[in-house]
């Protein structure tokens, strides 16, 4: 009888995992205040996507150290090369994305990102060149596995009225990682894995997922707990774009600013009038274990 | 009298295991996928328990839903 394949195997067992993620992605993604906590979800994006070079570069040195003695080694130093080159300035894009709907680039990078975001990229570190870099297929097929389609990223940027700068490179990903995925499970199947080896791509994959749960459940936390960006509206708005348009009517919604106000000023801009100020600082309340977008520094 | 094997407690499925702790509903599993459930390794069964545990129970009517990870 012919044996199950490996990316089968795979499949199979991330389906155990990932009600786990399905529970805590489906509540973000439907929640009435999705608008608010969507620059949280870019900053996480961020925080993960700008390791991802330097992580396969680096399974792709492990790799390749092993190459001589280790067959799986040498069946998968190629492809990490190819992958490392594919993902390449995909966080410049999504800075961009991020600057276009009004968050500042340098606040960005220097923001600290999640711990949950630490522990997700550096146990494929750890794996990668301590264990065995097979480890990275694990977290590779659950970043890349579940990509959302065109229609659903639609229909949730028109229910949150999301502006489309805000979701250029996840548009993107959606027609990418189709085929990532489809490569990742084609060379895990030309791989000869062993039980101990095919557990360790099994354990990674659980471990990304319930990272990943984690930064999301720490985001829906953050904004529960009313500390979601409070002390971002310290700056003058001078909007002139429509993404800034955005921009602004997520601020006043996070400062606080009276409906009536935020609505007049929305006017003011929709009609191309000049920029009505925000009504003015407030307080800073609790951040949160994620922390919030900071004010430039004055 | 009883033979030794009835007496002994039949060690749990890891189907068993894990429909036990939430972790999977058996019919909505197939033949195939159970049998590869039971060749899961002691570790991976023991860490999908115990990301279970940690999320709580599982909230009914939400498994066709599927994760969305924009990365």
């Amino acid at each position: 009888m012919k044996s199950l394949s490996h990316s089968r195997r795979l499949r199979t067992k991330i389906r155990l995992a990932e009600p786990c993620l399905l529970e805590v992605s489906d509540h973000f993604w439907t929640h009435a205040q999705l608008a608010q906590m969507f620059p949280e979800f870019l900053f996480l994006m961020h925080s993960i996507i700008r390791s991802s070079v330097s992580l396969i570069n680096a399974a792709a040195e492990s790799s390749q150290r092993r190459a001589d003695s280790d067959l799986v080694c040498r069946k998968i130093t190629a492809y990490y090369k190819t992958h490392g080159l594919e993902e390449m300035h995909h966080d410049d894009w999504l800075l961009e994305d991020m600057a276009a709907i009004g968050m500042e680039r340098s606040e960005v990078l220097v923001r600290l990102p999640s711990p949950a975001v630490a522990s997700l990229v550096g146990a494929q570190y750890y794996w990668a060149l301590h264990v065995h870099p097979v480890a990275l297929f694990g977290y590779l097929a659950v970043l890349e596995g579940s990509p959302p389609s065109l229609r659903q990223l639609n229909e949730i940027r028109t229910r949150n009225g999301l502006p489309a700068e805000g979701l250029r490179t996840i548009v993107k990903h959606s027609r990418l990682d189709p085929h990532h995925r489809d490569e990742i499970y084609a060379q895990l199947d030309d791989l000869p894995l062993n039980r101990n080896l095919s557990e360790l791509v099994a354990l990674s994959a659980f471990h990304t997922i319930e990272h990943i749960s984690q930064a999301l459940q720490e985001i829906l936390d953050s904004h529960r707990n009313g500390s979601v960006f409070k002390d971002r509206s310290r700056r003058q708005f001078n909007e002139t774009t429509k993404s800034q348009r955005f921009s602004a009517s997520v601020r006043s919604r996070w400062s606080g600013e009276s409906s009536a106000s935020a609505i007049s000023r929305h006017r003011a801009l929709q009609a191309g009038g000049p920029p009505v100020a925000n009504p003015g600082p407030c307080k800073r309340s609790n951040p949160g274990p994620h922390g919030t977008l900071r004010s430039p520094r004055v | 009298m009883a033979s030794k094997t009835s007496n002994s407690k039949k060690k749990a499925s890891n189907v068993e295991r894990l429909e036990g702790a939430g972790v999977l509903i058996s019919e909505h599993f197939t033949d195939g996928d159970k049998k590869t459930v039971e060749k899961l390794t002691e570790a991976e069964v023991s860490v999908l328990i115990k990301m279970r545990k940690k999320r709580g129970p599982a909230p009914k009517g939400k498994h066709h839903l599927r994760p969305n990870i924009f990365v």
